[in-house]
Parts: C-alpha cells; sequence; structure tokens
C-alpha cells in the first residue's frame, strides 16, 4: 500500500504546482552582476600585521529575517545591517560616528547648513561593472525623495554643476543631512519597480551573490571595490528560526559568528571566540502610559522612578554590561547624552511611597505592564521589576504579547497602561529619539505632553550653532526626566561573538555589522 | 461514479470553509502588517502609503473577495514579509517538506508495521511489556524536546551531522538526506509509537477469528497464516491511520523545521502568521488543507481496492 499512496500524494502536489492560469509572470533571477566581477581576479596584496590572511569565507548567523534588501524599501533593522555591506551613500559612517566621503570623495557644508555640495569621487564602480556617474547620483536623490526616506522631505533642489559636482539646497538648514547623505547611491533606473529588493547593486565591499528564503544569503567580494578591498572572499548569512539555535549552531561549527544579548558572556567559551561588546543604540525604559490613570499623575509616574534602580536591571538581565541612560537618549551621541541626569532618582522605596500617598494613593497602586514576548530581554526586565516595585508597595503584572499584537494595542492605539521596550532611532540623530515626545506627535505613544519640552525641541531644531542646538536637547532631556516621562532604564548591550580563527570585527554607532573589517587569523 | 462526485463536492465545499476560517481568524487576531513592515520609526504618510499599495485599507468582503479571485486564477499575491510572489517561495519550501514528509511516512511504515505483527507474536511476553514501556514514551515525548535530543547526540556528541548547517537538495542530494534524516526520525517517533499500537491491536484482534482457527485446523503453520490471512485483514485496519499521520506530518513539521532550521513549509507557516503575511499564511493553510483533504480521499479509494468487501455507502 506504501507504494500506492506515495505517488498519489506526490502526484497530487505536482497538479497543484501546475493548476496556475498563467496569469502571474514569475520573475525570472537574473543573475547577479557579482558573477561576471567573480572572473576578473585581482591581486589582493597582503597587509602589514603576520597575522592577517586575506580570503576565506565567514558564516554570519542571523535568528531574524530580512524584508529585502531594496535600501529605499527595505525596513527590518537586519536588512540594513547586511546591506550596510552592500550599498554606500555620498558620504558613509565611520565607527566613531563621524561620516567620511564614499562616493563622494570630498564635501562642504554652507554656514547655513542649507547647500551641501558634494565632489564624486573617481573610479567608483557599481557590481555590475559600471562607473557611477552623476546621473546616478541625481536618480538615488530623486528615488530617495519619491520613497519617503527620512530628511529627503527637506530637500528643495538638486543638480550636478559638472560631471563630478552634485549641489543639494535644502528648504531649512539642517546639520544633521550628512547622515541622510549615507542614504544608497544606486545605478540610474536599477530600482523603478524594486528591482533592488531581490538583486541588489551598490557600490559597497561586497556584492550580492544569492538569496534563498529562510535558508542562506551569500556575498562575494567586490574586487573593483574603490577603497580598501574585504579580506573575506565570501560571507554567508544563515537564517536561524530562533536566537536559541545560535549556541548550538556557534558550536557545532555550522556558523562562525552571530549577535547576542549579554547574557552569552555567560555560556560561550573565552578560548574559542571573540567578543565585541558594543551598544544597541536604544533606550530601554519602562514607558508609561501619561494619559492613563494612575500614571496621569506626575508624583505616581515620579514614584516608580525611586522604586526602580535600573542598576538591578543591568545587573540581572544584561549581565553587567548595560549602560544607565536615565532619560530618552543613547550614550553613542554622546554630544547630546545628558550623563548628569543617570542619577536624577536614586532608589529610595520610603520616597516612592510618600509620593504616591502625596498622589492620592496611600495604598500604592497596581498596574498591568504588557511586553513582547519575543523579546526575553524585555521580559526579564519585567520580573526584576516586579521585585524593586513590591518593595515600595505598587503591584506590577505582566501580560506578555506578541509582537504584533504589541504594535497594534500599545504602539498604535494607545491602550495600555505601562511597557517594557527597547525604542531605536532610524537615523543617528537625537531628533530620533526625542521627536517622539512632542506633544502633538502621531508617535508619541506614551502620551507624553509638556510646553515646555516642546519649546526648547523646536529651538533646538531651528539652531543653527551648534552649541545651542545641543544645549536646547539637553534640555529637552531634563524635562523628560523630570516630568518622570517614563521609567528610562539601560542602552542594553549588544555581543558580536565570532569564532577565534577570525579577527578584526569593528562595532558602529548603529546597527550594522561591518564584514569587511573580519579577516581570517593565521 | 456517484460517490466520486460527492466526494470532490465535499472536499470543494471544505475547502471553501478552511479558506473563509482562516480569512476570519487572521482578521480577528490583531496586528497591522503595515505597521508591522515599518516598524516603531513609520511616519503616518508612510503607514498609509503601504497600507494602500497592500491593500488592507479596503473592506473586508473586498479583501476576501480579491483574494479568492486570484487564488482561483493561480495567483496567490505577493508575500508581504519577504517582498516576494507567493508561488515562487512556496515552491521551494514545499519539496523540502515533501521530502520530509516521505522520508518520515517511509520510516513510520518500515518500523511499525514490523514491529507491531513482532509485538502481537510476543503477546503476554516481557518482551511485550518492555516494547510497550518504549511505545509509551514515544507517544508522550514533545516534538521539539526530542528534536533538541537528537541534535545534542547526533549532532553535538556523535558528530553525524552539523546541528544548523542544512544542505539544500540543490546542492548536493546525500548531503540533504543526511541532514533530513534526524528531522524526519523527530517526527517519526511519535507516528511509529501510534502506528505500531494499531497494528499490534489489528493483528491481535484477528488472531481471534474463526477464520484463524479454522486456518490452523486445516494444518496451515503460524507464520503462514500469519502473513496470508491475518495480516492483510489487519492492515485494513490500518490504512486509515495513513491519512492521520499525514495531517499529523505538517503540524509535527513546524516544530521540527524550526528547531532544525529546515526551510520548509512549517517554518515558513510560522514566520508568515507572526509577520502577519496574509497572502501567505492563507496560500500555505490552503496547500496544507488541499494535501491533508486529498490523502484522505486517496485512502478511501486505496480500503475498497484492498479489501472489496468494504462498499462505502452511496
Amino acid at each position: 500500500m506504501k507504494s500506492r499512496s506515495l505517488p498519489i500524494i506526490l502526484a497530487l502536489a505536482a497538479a497543484l504546482n501546475l493548476a496556475a492560469c498563467g496569469k502571474s509572470s514569475t520573475t525570472a533571477q537574473t543573475s547577479s552582476a557579482a558573477d561576471t566581477q567573480a572572473e576578473t581576479t585581482a591581486s589582493v596584496s597582503t597587509e602589514g600585521a603576520a597575522a592577517v590572511q586575506d580570503g576565506g569565507s565567514f558564516v554570519y548567523g542571523l535568528a531574524t529575517e530580512i524584508d529585502n534588501l531594496d535600501p529605499f524599501t527595505a525596513t527590518t533593522a537586519d536588512a540594513k545591517s547586511i546591506y550596510f555591506n552592500i550599498y554606500e551613500g555620498l558620504v558613509k559612517v565611520q565607527t566613531d560616528g563621524t561620516f567620511t566621503g564614499a562616493v563622494a570623495s570630498d564635501y562642504t557644508v554652507s554656514d547655513d547648513a542649507k547647500t551641501y555640495t558634494f565632489t564624486l569621487r573617481d573610479g567608483v564602480q557599481f557590481h555590475n561593472g559600471n562607473p557611477v556617474t552623476a546621473d546616478d547620483v541625481l536618480y538615488s536623490i530623486q528615488h530617495a525623495i519619491d520613497s519617503k526616506i527620512t530628511g529627503y522631505d527637506n530637500v528643495d533642489t538638486f543638480e550636478k554643476t559638472d560631471d563630478h559636482t552634485i549641489v543639494i539646497s535644502l528648504k531649512k538648514g539642517d546639520t544633521d543631512f550628512l547622515a541622510d547623505a549615507s542614504q544608497a547611491i544606486v545605478p540610474k533606473d536599477s530600482d523603478n519597480n524594486g528591482e533592488l529588493a531581490l538583486n541588489p547593486i551598490g557600490t559597497g565591499p561586497f556584492a550580492f551573490e544569492e538569496y534563498a528564503v529562510q535558508d542562506h544569503l551569500t556575498l562575494k567580494r567586490f574586487e573593483n571595490y574603490w577603497g580598501t578591498p574585504a579580506h573575506l572572499d565570501e560571507v554567508t548569512v544563515r537564517f536561524l528560526a530562533d536566537s536559541s539555535q545560535e549556541l548550538v549552531n556557534f558550536q557545532s561549527g555550522a556558523i562562525d559568528g552571530f549577535t547576542a544579548d549579554a547574557s552569552i558572556t555567560e555560556q560561550v567559551d573565552p578560548d574559542t571566540a571573540n567578543l565585541n561588546v558594543g551598544n544597541s543604540n536604544a533606550v530601554q525604559a519602562l514607558y508609561l502610559n501619561n494619559a492613563a490613570a494612575p500614571f496621569d499623575k506626575k508624583e505616581v509616574r515620579q514614584a516608580l522612578c525611586y522604586a526602580i534602580d535600573p542598576q538591578d536591571v543591568i545587573d540581572t538581565v544584561d549581565y553587567g554590561y548595560g549602560t544607565k541612560i536615565g532619560t530618552a537618549m543613547i550614550p553613542g551621541l554622546s554630544v547630546y547624552f545628558d550623563d548628569s541626569l543617570t542619577d536624577t532618582y536614586e532608589a529610595n522605596p520610603k520616597k516612592a511611597k510618600d509620593l504616591l500617598a502625596k498622589a492620592g494613593y496611600p495604598d500604592g497602586v497596581s498596574f498591568t505592564v504588557t511586553v513582547p514576548s519575543v523579546y526575553q530581554v524585555h521580559v526579564d526586565t519585567a520580573q526584576v521589576l516586579v521585585n524593586d516595585l513590591a518593595e515600595a508597595g505598587i503591584t506590577m503584572n505582566i501580560n506578555q504579547v506578541d509582537w504584533a499584537t504589541w504594535l497594534e494595542n500599545v504602539y498604535t492605539n494607545r491602550d495600555y497602561e505601562a511597557t517594557i521596550v527597547s525604542v531605536d532611532g532610524a537615523i543617528a540623530s537625537p531628533t530620533a529619539f526625542l521627536s517622539r515626545y512632542l506633544s502633538d506627535a502621531g508617535n508619541n505613544f506614551v502620551n507624553f505632553k509638556s510646553d515646555e519640552f516642546d519649546r526648547h525641541y523646536a529651538a533646538a531644531t531651528e539652531a543653527i550653532d551648534e552649541s545651542v542646538r545641543e544645549q536646547e536637547f539637553k534640555a529637552c532631556e531634563k524635562v523628560l526626566t523630570e516630568d518622570a516621562a517614563s521609567v528610562y532604564l539601560q542602552d542594553i548591550a549588544n555581543i558580536l561573538v565570532y569564532n577565534k580563527k577570525f579577527n578584526g570585527y569593528a562595532g558602529y554607532p548603529l546597527y550594522a555589522v561591518d564584514f569587511s573589517a573580519i579577516y581570517q587569523v593565521q | 461514479m456517484r460517490y466520486l462526485v460527492k466526494k470532490i463536492f465535499i472536499l470543494i465545499v471544505t475547502m471553501f470553509l478552511i479558506s473563509i476560517l482562516t480569512f476570519c481568524a487572521f482578521h480577528v487576531i490583531p496586528g497591522d502588517p503595515a505597521q508591522l513592515i515599518l516598524g516603531t520609526t513609520a511616519s503616518p504618510e508612510k503607514l498609509d502609503a503601504l497600507r494602500t499599495q497592500l491593500g488592507t485599507n479596503l473592506p473586508l468582503r473586498e479583501q476576501y473577495r480579491n483574494w479568492i479571485t486570484g487564488f482561483l486564477c493561480g495567483d496567490f499575491g505577493t508575500s508581504i514579509r519577504y517582498s516576494m510572489p507567493v508561488k515562487s517561495l512556496i515552491e521551494g519550501h514545499v519539496t523540502v517538506t515533501l521530502f520530509l514528509g516521505l522520508m518520515v511516512i517511509c520510516l513510520t511504515m518500515l518500523v511499525s508495521i514490523p514491529l507491531g505483527i513482532f509485538t502481537a507474536k510476543k503477546r503476554g511476553t516481557w518482551v511485550e511489556q518492555f516494547l510497550g514501556f518504549f511505545n509509551i514514551i514515544g507517544l508522550s515525548v514533545p516534538g521539539f524536546f526530542l528534536s533538541i535530543l537528537l541534535m545534542w547526540v547526533f549532532g553535538l556528541v556523535l558528530h553525524l551531522f552539523t546541528p544548523g548547517a542544512y544542505v539544500s537538495y540543490i546542492d548536493s542530494i546525500p548531503g540533504f538526506l543526511q541532514y533530513m534524516i534526524f528531522p524526519a526520525i523527530a517526527i517519526s517517533i511519535p507516528e511509529i509509537a501510534t502506528l505500531t499500537r494499531y497494528v499490534q491491536t489489528a493483528v491481535l484482534e484477528e488472531m481471534d477469528k474463526d477464520y484463524v482457527r479454522t486456518a490452523r485446523g486445516k494444518g496451515a503453520g503460524t507464520e503462514r497464516i500469519l502473513y496470508r490471512h491475518i495480516l492483510r485483514n489487519a492492515i485494513v485496519a490500518v490504512i486509515p491511520l495513513i491519512g492521520m499521520i499525514v495531517g499529523s506530518i505538517f503540524s509535527g513539521s513546524i516544530i521540527v523545521e524550526q528547531v532544525f532550521a529546515v526551510p520548509g513549509i512549517g517554518r515558513l507557516l510560522i514566520s508568515s502568521v507572526t509577520g502577519r503575511d496574509f497572502p501567505l499564511t492563507q496560500t500555505l493553510v490552503m496547500y496544507i488543507a488541499l494535501i491533508i483533504v486529498l490523502t484522505n480521499f486517496a485512502v478511501d479509494l486505496l480500503i475498497q481496492i484492498i479489501d472489496p468487501r468494504i462498499r462505502l455507502s452511496d
């Protein structure tokens, strides 16, 4: 009977595959530019250090999935961290957070920060072998405007004054625009219908090779890269089903490296693994709904700040690796981060109780915290906070929900009392972290309202003078802390674990994994 | 013939009901695909634009109508999460799960039928007790735990395969089979336990029937009676189980594929639900439902062929 039933199943499945009316046109996978590039092998000079060995391949394990590789539509942080290796903008971020030229060799910014002039670098090639021209750059800028990329709504005019010079004029002065100019430069007309999503072409140190959903993605070294070529021949990104598999796969040798939270430091063998400790560049907090009782009273929110010791969370959940923040700003943006605010509230259960009594809750309060269950670190944090709060007579109940539910109920509908998440910024700028606290901001999910904050924010964004800007943003942070908009905990540590056979990795103040720096150890 | 027409009619109605149920279930749970895609840094204008592009801003009835008309013409839509046509996404994944399913069915049959007969023969001995003990374990161990156990023993201790290093059948068939045998074992074990128990019971039931006594009276040997007479009758009772096994292969593969990092239908289904990827989920559910319904249909026909005495009511 086996021999009879099996072919039937097979035949049925095959029939299903053929059951289409032929209306949809299946996209043919055109082979990527990397194929032709791989033929032309350029001689790669070995660097001075004896330990560096060029060549080899690196397998990076990723427990989440990417949506696509189109730099104008991709939204997942992981997609961006990978295509960081494929695309480059006019400028490129450095490990210290500053920007240097990439496709542009040089740039000047006018005093009023309204006019940006870029000089294109000679001899920059796309992965398809074509040289980068001013027209490609103009196309990319127009495409960024059409795709509503952050910051590009401020572009007034842009033009090429000659074949090597691009001038961008802004509607109003913005010293942050350089960060926006790191948006990818792509070949003219290459993305009219989103073709780059599955067949990316850029100018970066690695060229796209292939992508199999839920399986792997392969990058090959781009031999005609304008800068220092990558050391590795090939990088494979392997998609794992969840983060619990990272360690097993690392130990079995299926992957050479992965990014994890701090608990990993207790589990990997330091003799076989390099650990690169960095920040996640996101603000983890016990976010409170300022419009819902009892958190509509400032005293209650402050009571929570006094009841909670962020150091408990950092020690227990983050194994001591997290960074205390005290306000809605990441330490990575060191110029704008006011570290004097971290100790505004010393842990003091007695003071918390007094404040609650003053607010009309002499018997303490009880509330529910809604935590997205996909993030173990936030669930663990909630458990630590329950203990801290209990000492001050505050009862916190934990309600775990899936990410989609969290986004809809908590983030969009603001139907919650409190929640624990990390909020990140779209670009490396203070506005990315502070704009959501404006009284009328669409993404102000904590319902924070303060005229004082709005005033300082307006002053900061209108300022051209850097010191005024800095001062006003710090004033914003101070309002958030003193009004206790939420209980700010930490910037969670982010750790890249990789095999000792490799070395050289360096972290960035944004979500990116730079494979070009990694090399094999001889 | 009338039987066949009736069956096909029921099949169509079943599929239609499944499609409506999935659609409703999907829209009852909270979660906006546009917000999921764009995340917490999205602007309201971008969200609106994406909702229009995805068609999630339309009334539910219209959304369903759009989907079903496309589906009937073979246009399964574009996956929200992977920005790829659902059809090409599923094609790659379905092959993997089909292979896995075939391996599970083969393993289950090859082990449990002989084992069931063997335990039936050993009725009342310590061997039956002993195997019965393992049977209970096999039935009760959860799939994910079994998977982790297999990964640890065969992967990390014995080094028979590299956990996580899935080999695509496109790259190497032997490598693929070597990797897939372990997830297949993980799914098979509960199935083997169930089927062994069924075969054993069926054989024992037949053993006590009159025709066996008659055959024995005529002087037929034990082996001849068992394989020529009893087995043929016993197997009829077991065949309907195959339909059930196909169902549990899919539910088993959802968990096991996740643990073994196998890019099959089960894993795709999980990520499509968590990503609120409606076109993908709906098509996957239809696909799985169709395979299960059709297998059960095939099983019904098979029983009639094997045992002509059974005439399913018209």
